[in-house]
């Protein structure tokens, strides 16, 4: 399936309305990135109801890219006491996501 | 010419914000957004955004329903005591947890909650109750842990595996309101899992059982555990709630890294693959007490922890649509 990409702020209530996500699949990644299918009419009503940005793909994943990359520095200049602790709580180092 | 009124007898409402909770074939005006709208039966679950919580927060607890849950406690980057309440539209800042923690065992409602065990520096064996004004110690669980699986109510509920100081459990403890006793014990030992029920009718699914990822769920009948089903996405970090015969599995992550946003329904026997959150998180929690069919996850970790709330709602419930010329 082919997608397109926007950015948006989630305001909490109503941003995306169950009427919304009945009808076509809304992904959301970190960055406030959302992926919604191409050529869909509702999903283009969703970008303009909720002020969204468009991005291209490559626009997107920078994006992206860019949030992950500040997750692994931050995991990264963590003391190694804490990064080998035996006791996992979601100290893994962030890993990257690629959008479709 | 037929009209509404005529039909039925009375006619639309117009209201500033959309009703809730609505009655299939419900139709009003909404004269904030000048749109005619309609409750119709969803063909498939559906997911919407919620308020977002005030606290953005993974691995903390949570209770209640999808329009009285409450939060409490987790990581934000510190250990926090923090607990925040929502009425189905917006968090509010209520009483603290008298410590902080987080990775524990949490159920109940947001006016009767549980909150047991979980880690902070150490493993802790402490339980704390909320009334809804303020947070209690009550008594302590026999087997120190992190990351069990809490279901039931604050007076009647169920703590199933965890990690203690030196292992993955399959120990379950039962409490009263008062004390824990101990219960039948886990096929699997295993961590972080889903969980769903009351305590003499629980569904526990999912999990880690170190370093192995889980898709089995294992049915309790009040003595003993059987296993019934297995995820068709194995995962750990899971939200679950609903109850042993219609439960509901979403988010969570395998390898602690990859995260899932996939939604399964649980019939009391087997898994259904249903529609995906929007945004795929784990160590998130449910508000637990409610149906399956009427389900809110909140909080968790996608790269970084958010605050974000999403509501379900399950197949055949009524949902909001603006009533178009198309």
């Amino acid at each position: 399936m082919a997608y397109k990409y926007c950015v948006a702020e989630n305001w909490g209530k109503g941003f995306i309305t169950h009427d919304d996500s009945s009808k076509f699949q809304i992904s959301g990644f970190p960055g406030n990135v959302w992926q919604i299918p191409a050529d869909n009419q509702d999903a283009n009503l969703w970008v303009n109801k909720v002020a969204g940005v468009w991005k291209t793909k490559e626009e997107a994943q920078a994006i992206v890219d860019a949030i992950v990359a500040q997750a692994q520095a931050d995991w990264d200049a963590l003391p190694d006491s804490e990064k080998n602790n035996p006791i996992p709580f979601g100290r893994q180092r962030p890993t990257a996501i690629v959008l479709e | 010419m037929t009209t509404y009124k005529g039909i039925n007898g009375f006619a639309v409402q117009s209201v500033a914000t959309d009703p809730s909770p609505t009655d299939e074939g419900q139709v009003w005006y909404n004269n904030a957004s000048y749109a005619f709208k309609l409750a119709a039966a969803t063909t498939a679950g559906a997911w919407a955004s919620g308020g977002n919580m005030n606290t953005a927060r993974k691995d903390l607890g949570g209770a209640g329903i999808q329009t009285a849950a409450l939060a409490f406690g987790g990581d934000t980057g510190a250990v926090t005591t923090a607990s925040e309440s929502y009425n189905g539209s917006a968090w509010t800042s209520t009483p603290s947890l008298p410590s902080a923690k987080y990775v524990f065992g949490s159920c109940g409602t947001q006016t009767a909650a549980l909150a047991m065990g979980g880690y902070n520096t150490t493993f802790l064996s402490t339980t704390e109750e909320y009334n809804g004004t303020s947070w209690t110690a009550g008594g302590s669980l026999a087997t120190a842990r992190y990351g069990s699986t809490g279901v039931g109510t604050e007076s009647a509920a169920l703590a199933a595996g965890g990690q203690s100081s030196t292992a993955n459990v399959t120990a379950t403890e039962l409490y009263n309101g008062t004390s824990w006793t101990s219960g039948g014990s886990l096929a699997t030992a295993r961590r972080q899992a889903g969980g769903a029920g009351i305590q003499t009718a629980a569904a526990v699914f999912g999990g880690r059982d170190d370093p192995t990822d889980l898709s089995a769920t294992e049915k309790y009948n009040g003595t003993s555990w059987t296993t019934s089903g297995s995820l068709n996405t194995t995962r750990a970090f899971l939200g679950g709630t609903g109850t042993q015969t219609a439960g509901i599995a979403f988010g969570g992550a395998t390898g602690d890294a990859t995260n899932i946003a996939a939604t399964e329904l649980y019939n009391g026997t087997s898994w259904t693959n249903s529609t995906s959150m929007t945004t795929a998180r784990r160590r998130l929690a449910g508000a637990s007490a409610g149906p399956s069919s009427l389900t809110a996850g909140f909080g968790g970790i996608t790269t970084v922890v958010t605050a974000a709330t999403e509501e379900w709602t399950g197949p055949g419930s009524p949902v909001t649509k603006t009533i178009t010329t198309s």
